[in-house]
């Protein structure tokens, strides 16, 4: 299915209304115990418009929303709707959310995850959903989950559930804000995403998008700013909108310098891959996710599995590590894997610090002596070492893990993945929801590690991603490996979006069910 | 947690019911073979041993122009007329065995649950033999206190038909009223043992009066430190459930005693002053007697009011304060009666709950089986067991605890 | 001090039981002078020292995320079965190993039922405490046991070895309980905070997927604490009925609630990854304090619950309270 894109019925009618809509927001300022989190942020918006808000981790991109949301308050400033003063509550209709983390019922089927908290009161009979709603799940192409429990879908789908959520209460709604809405999503499924939310805006919608992604930023948006310190840190449109632009913007007052494409090539090019580090041959998941036939993956090399979600490659990265049930497999192989898993919730340990966090991988012989008693200096040096060694910025390594912004936090967790000295690194997503100036950290870690003879493999489903990281992609589709491309030879991202798209046939979502 | 429980004991409950329902449907295929029990009734216990006891008062009032030539029997009492039911004056007509039912508070409270169960089925051995008619007893409650489960326990047994004579010991007076009710209106006779629900329709009870046996272990333990030249200034009291009617009266009776005796002695707390519920648990009751009696230097003689007085003598002997802090209490077993012998424990009150069930197993039986009548309140006499004739009893045997 | 090991959060929570109980302690001893007597402080902490034992193995349990309510009836059980097979003839020795081998042995069950039937240890524990409660019944026969007027009496030689085990008391008149309490505290803060072992429990109950996902041993990790834990339950059974030289079916009923509330108000989450021993211990101390100074001035067993439940209570209320405020600042 291509993205043709019909404006969402709900807010038709509503447009004239929303006309003279304008949102101002003066010097507002919000502290979370210590930390300015808002510093005097001023904004104005108008109906009709798209603004695109970047900034690094801990900036105050999130307060920003939770503010307008009215998950939170500010703690001194004006906000004006229309010119009147006003303070969202918390749920606020005018204002629907799509999160980062989708927040919803699990044990509600996808349509009537649109109604709840929404409809009727306490005491009404339980609300069944309607006509309206199955339009806007067939929208955004997840119509044949409506009556699936939302906890058996997949990330994806509780995604643009989210979404749709928002979508269907459009009557109500005049502000959208999508905080990093689309992070789990595929760019086709993304372009599709935006062009809902351009829809919303020429309804004359405010239209909020909070995104990692600059190409995305500069694509969609008409206005972007760069939150910073707490306060707009700089505002581009119109020409002044570009990716390279933006980039700057983000990473101004950090040292180090932002790694290109240049950089990738020729750290690889160099270490050109000499033997495997894992072979596989009639590799197979028990539940039929993948069915390889062959997959090898050489010394020093990093490889990214391209693919859509339920495509088979995240199981592919999984079964790596002996965390899928495989059947009839060949696997050869000498050296050990370690899996990291996409979501930072699945690979840290939220009651560890910083210190903890690093060492938490680590077995005797390294960190423990005889009788498994920890060698604590020898822990100390460790942790130490590896928080110079993976570039973590934290005040101490005493601090919270919980307290370090996304990206320093993946650091980490990649950090403890490599400390086991794996011969083999197999993750997902190595930079969802990560800031540009980890990214590149994150990017440089890997290389380092591929560079001393070790391999990656990478489930990924941001072409970016593909584009900056790997020397190899192989496309995944329907549990199949349908193809493999040389990244280093081609010259841009677009390029290799064309080519992934010729190998996974069209590389689009698929609409009947994935295994026959 | 306790609901938990509670719902287990339900649960256990309705299994015997099935359980019983399940025996009484084989029951009434055989025909009933009243075969008397092989071996010799045992006697009945033997007369109270002690120097000073509250006299017994029987009262066993005559039939109030009842026909007694046969069942369906008839009594009147004060709230009315009670009809033997027609399925147990069936049972009696075709000699089937009797279920003779006792619910006690706890079967799993080891001071009296085992006791009781012995007494009852010495009862029902006994009057077997004597009556010549199949008996068939047994002993019921909730393992720990737990008056619904109690109560709930009967009311199935009741619906199943399965109580022919029934016994019970009240926790609270409360809680029983209805469920006695029910059984003495269904035709079931009912009486009471050890504790008391004297506003049901129970025909009669068979205790302690607890008020005169706390009176009289205050009397001997004054008189003893009288007789012994040992000082007792400061007293105190303890207990393992303060709001026990029985517990308070036995408190309220030891105090007068002793103040009869020593006119200056000093409670330095009293039954709802400073007083708290040790339980029954002996690693609480010892650590909360400990802390108590390290608190309280100053006094001379604890009156503990049921099972717990051992813990205080051992407190006592653990802490050396033999010969400046005594002990007297209620209830008996081996451990009490080597602190009797020790010179720790002052005097205690036997209350024979082997004896209590006893009687209510004769009550049953003499009532279905011999037209006997009973009402009121049959006060039997405790035991009191001082140093000396600690030694003239087999404390093991379960109908002298 | 080292860094890596110590909390991520640093706990206030160690703190401010202290000074409760110091507050509450100065309260009862200007009530009774008694209270702060060396005679009642050493009783205090040796009538604390069967729940503070069952603490600790609970405090591993709960660290990995997991509970077990049949703590309190292994206590019970453990005891019942040495007592009821040394009446019977067994020598002590072998019947003391053979009761903590129960505790063991259920610990083992409890883990086997929740790791490999997959049933959650809340319901599998409940189920085994009523399980191991009526086995106490069952070969007591509901009546409480004391070797020394058993019929025939336990061997006077064999009853004082099986005493000295709770009932000595050492210089100063120290109980040694007492000393069983601190050196078991010792190796279990060894156990959690100073070893590999103790480690990864706490990252096993602060994220179970990660620790899986780092392959971390979860399953075998979880078999040795409920193991432990019913050993350590068994242990404390086993001392309290050295001490008195009796024991009863119902023992342990009681301490079930008062083990996990020294845990909770210790700063353990029942959540998992959170706790330690000084918490757990000082808990456990919080709650003696309160046992002892209730029953001295005699206010009650009533007071004594709504004491030991509002504490337990405040403390969660506390740790909510101070953990939000931190996650809000988190989030920023």
């Amino acid at each position: 299915m291509t993205a043709t894109v019909a404006a969402p019925p709900s807010t038709k009618g509503f447009s004239a209304a929303a006309q003279g809509l304008r949102l101002e927001l003066r010097n507002l300022r919000k502290a979370y115990g210590h930390t300015q989190a808002l510093a005097g942020l001023t904004l104005t918006l108008i109906g009709g418009e798209f603004l695109g808000v970047a900034g690094p981790n801990g900036a105050g991109k999130s307060t920003l929303v939770r503010m307008i949301s009215g998950e939170g308050k500010p703690d001194s400033g004006e906000m004006k709707l229309g010119g009147e003063d006003w303070r969202p509550a918390s749920g606020e209709s005018r204002v629907p959310v799509v999160h980062q983390e989708a927040m919803l019922f699990p044990d509600l089927t996808v349509a009537e995850n649109l109604l709840a908290g929404r409809t009727g009161n306490g005491l009404a009979r339980r609300p069944s959903p309607g006509a309206a709603h199955y339009e806007v799940l067939d929208r955004l192409g997840i119509a044949r989950f409506g009556d699936h429990l939302l906890g058996d879908c997949s990330l994806v789908v509780r995604q643009l559930t989210e979404i749709a959520r928002a979508l269907a209460h459009g009557e109500q709604a005049q502000i959208f804000l999508f905080d990093e809405p689309n992070s789990a999503l595929t760019e086709e499924e993304s372009a599709e995403l935006f062009a809902q939310m351009r829809a919303l805006c020429e309804d004359g919608n405010i239209v909020i998008l909070v995104s990692h992604r600059l190409n995305e930023l500069v694509h969609s948006a008409d206005r972007v700013i760069v939150v910073r310190d707490g306060g707009v840190g700089a505002e581009l449109m119109g020409d002044s909108l570009t990716e390279e632009r933006l980039a700057r913007e983000m990473v101004v007052g950090k040292t180090g310098k932002v790694r290109g494409a240049g950089n990738r090539i020729s750290s690889q090019a160099e270490a050109g891959p000499s033997a495997f580090a894992l072979n596989m041959r009639d590799w197979r998941h028990r539940d039929g996710s993948f069915e390889v036939d062959e997959f090898g993956v050489f010394e020093g090399e990093i490889v990214a599995l391209v693919g859509v979600e339920g495509s088979g490659g995240r199981e592919l990265v999984r079964s790596l590590a002996g965390l899928e049930e495989v059947r009839g497999a060949k696997k050869i192989s000498d050296r050990s894997v370690t899996y990291l898993p996409a979501d930072r919730g699945e690979s840290l340990f939220s009651d560890f610090s910083v210190g903890q966090s690093l060492l938490a991988r680590l077995g005797r012989g390294v960190i423990a002596g005889r009788w498994g008693l920890l060698k604590v200096r020898k822990m100390e040096q460790f942790a130490a070492r590896y928080r110079e060694e993976f570039l973590v910025q934290a005040a101490s390594l005493d601090q919270p893990i919980g307290d370090l912004s996304g990206g320093n936090q993946q650091k980490v967790a990649i950090a403890s993945a490599l400390a086991e000295r794996p011969g083999i690194l197999a993750l997902e997503e190595p930079t969802r929801g990560v800031d540009v100036g980890s990214k590149a950290e994150i990017y440089r870690i890997l290389r380092e590690f591929a560079e001393g003879g070790g391999a990656v493999v990478a489930f990924c489903t941001e072409l970016s991603e593909v584009f900056e990281l790997a020397r190899r992609a192989v496309v995944v589709s329907h549990g199949r490996i349908t193809g493999a491309l040389d990244v280093a030879e081609l010259p841009d991202v677009g390029s290799l979006a064309e080519a992934v798209a010729g190998l996974s046939g069209g590389y689009v979502r698929e609409q009947e069910e994935p295994h026959e | 947690m306790t609901t938990i429980r509670r719902k287990l004991f339900v649960l256990i409950a309705v299994f015997f019911a099935v359980a019983l329902v399940a025996a009484a449907c084989g029951d009434s295929g055989e025909e009933a073979t009243p075969e008397p029990p092989a071996s010799a009734p045992e006697p009945p216990p033997p007369a109270p041993a002690s120097t000073e006891t509250t006299a017994s008062t029987p009262e066993t009032t005559a039939p109030a122009s009842d026909d007694m030539s046969g069942p369906p029997y008839s009594v009147e009492y004060e709230w009315g007329t009670f009809k033997l039911s027609d399925r147990i004056a069936g049972k009696l007509a075709n000699e089937e065995s009797l279920n003779l039912i006792l619910s006690i508070e706890g079967t799993g409270i080891a001071i009296f649950g085992a006791a009781m169960s012995d007494g009852w089925q010495r009862g029902i051995d006994y009057e077997a033999e004597e009556h010549g008619y199949p008996l068939a007893g047994r002993v019921i409650g909730p393992l720990q206190t737990d008056i619904p489960a109690q109560v709930a326990e009967i009311d199935s047994l009741l619906d199943a038909d399965a109580i022919d004579c029934l016994a019970f010991e009240a926790h609270e007076p409360g809680p029983y009223v209805d469920i006695i009710n029910k059984a003495v209106d269904s035709g079931i006779p009912v009486f009471g043992v050890n504790a008391d629900s004297p506003d049901s329709k129970r025909f009669a009870f068979f205790a302690l009066d607890e008020l005169a046996s706390g009176t009289l272990a205050g009397r001997m333990t004054g008189q003893w430190a009288l007789d012994n030249g040992v000082e007792f200034e400061k007293a105190g009291l303890l207990t393992g459930s303060v709001e026990g009617p029985w517990a308070q009266n036995r408190m309220k009776g030891f105090m007068a005693g002793i103040t009869e005796v020593l006119p200056d002695i000093e409670f330095v707390n009293g039954p709802n002053t400073d007083i708290e519920s040790q339980g029954w648990v002996p690693a609480d009751q010892y650590a909360s007697s400990e802390a108590w009696i390290i608190g309280h230097p100053d006094v001379d003689i604890i009156f503990h009011t049921d099972q717990g007085v051992e813990f205080v003598a051992q407190v006592i002997a653990d802490q050396g304060l033999h010969g400046e802090m005594y002990t007297s209490g209620f209830n008996m077993n081996p451990q009490i009666a080597d602190y009797i012998r020790d010179g720790i424990v002052v005097v205690t009150m036997v209350q024979g709950f082997s004896n209590q069930a006893y009687n209510g197993a004769t009550a049953c039986a003499n009532f279905l089986l011999g037209g006997e009548i009973y009402s009121g309140h049959d006060i039997l006499d405790p035991l009191a067991a001082t140093q000396e004739n600690v030694d003239s009893v087999d404390w093991t045997k379960p109908e002298n605890q | 001090m080292n860094s890596v090991l110590r909390n991520a959060v640093r706990n206030p929570r160690i703190l401010g039981l202290l000074s409760a109980i110091v507050v509450i302690g100065v309260i009862f001893s200007a009530n009774n002078p008694s209270f702060i007597s060396t005679r009642n402080i050493l009783g205090m902490v040796r009538s604390m020292s069967s729940m503070g034992l069952m603490a600790l193995g609970l405090t591993l349990v709960i660290i990995v995320g997991e509970l077990d309510l049949s703590i309190g009836s292994i206590y019970g059980f453990a005891a019942m079965l040495t007592g009821t097979i040394w009446v019977d003839g067994v020598h002590i020795v072998p019947a003391l190993l053979v009761g903590i081998a129960a505790g063991l042995v259920i610990g083992f069950l409890n883990a086997a039922l929740s790791n490999w039937v997959g049933i959650p240890s809340f319901i599998v524990t409940l189920g085994m405490m009523t399980v191991v409660y009526g086995l106490s019944l069952l070969i007591s026969g509901a009546e409480g046991i004391n070797p020394k007027y058993a019929d025939p009496p336990a061997d006077p030689g064999q009853l004082s070895v099986f005493r000295a085990l709770g009932e000595t008391r050492l210089g100063w008149n120290i109980p040694i309980q007492v000393i069983w309490l601190i050196g078991a505290a010792i190796v279990f803060w060894v156990l959690l905070h100073r070893t590999l072992f103790g480690f990864r429990l706490a990252a096993m109950g602060s994220n179970p997927v990660a620790a899986r996902a780092a392959r971390l041993p979860v399953t075998r990790y979880k078999f040795i604490v409920f193991t432990l834990g019913g050993g350590m339950a068994a242990l404390a059974g086993m001392l309290d009925f050295s001490f008195l030289g009796a024991t009863d079916p119902s023992s342990g009923q009681s301490l079930l609630f008062p083990v996990f509330a020294a845990v909770i108000v210790g700063g353990a989450t029942l959540t998992g990854g959170k706790a330690t021993i000084v918490g757990t211990v000082v808990g456990a101390l919080l709650l003696a304090v309160l046992n002892n100074g209730l029953s001295i001035i005699g206010v009650g067993a009533f007071a004594k619950e709504i004491f030991i439940g509002g504490a337990t209570i405040a403390a969660v209320a506390l740790d909510r309270f101070t953990s939000l405020k931190r996650s809000k600042a988190g989030q920023a």
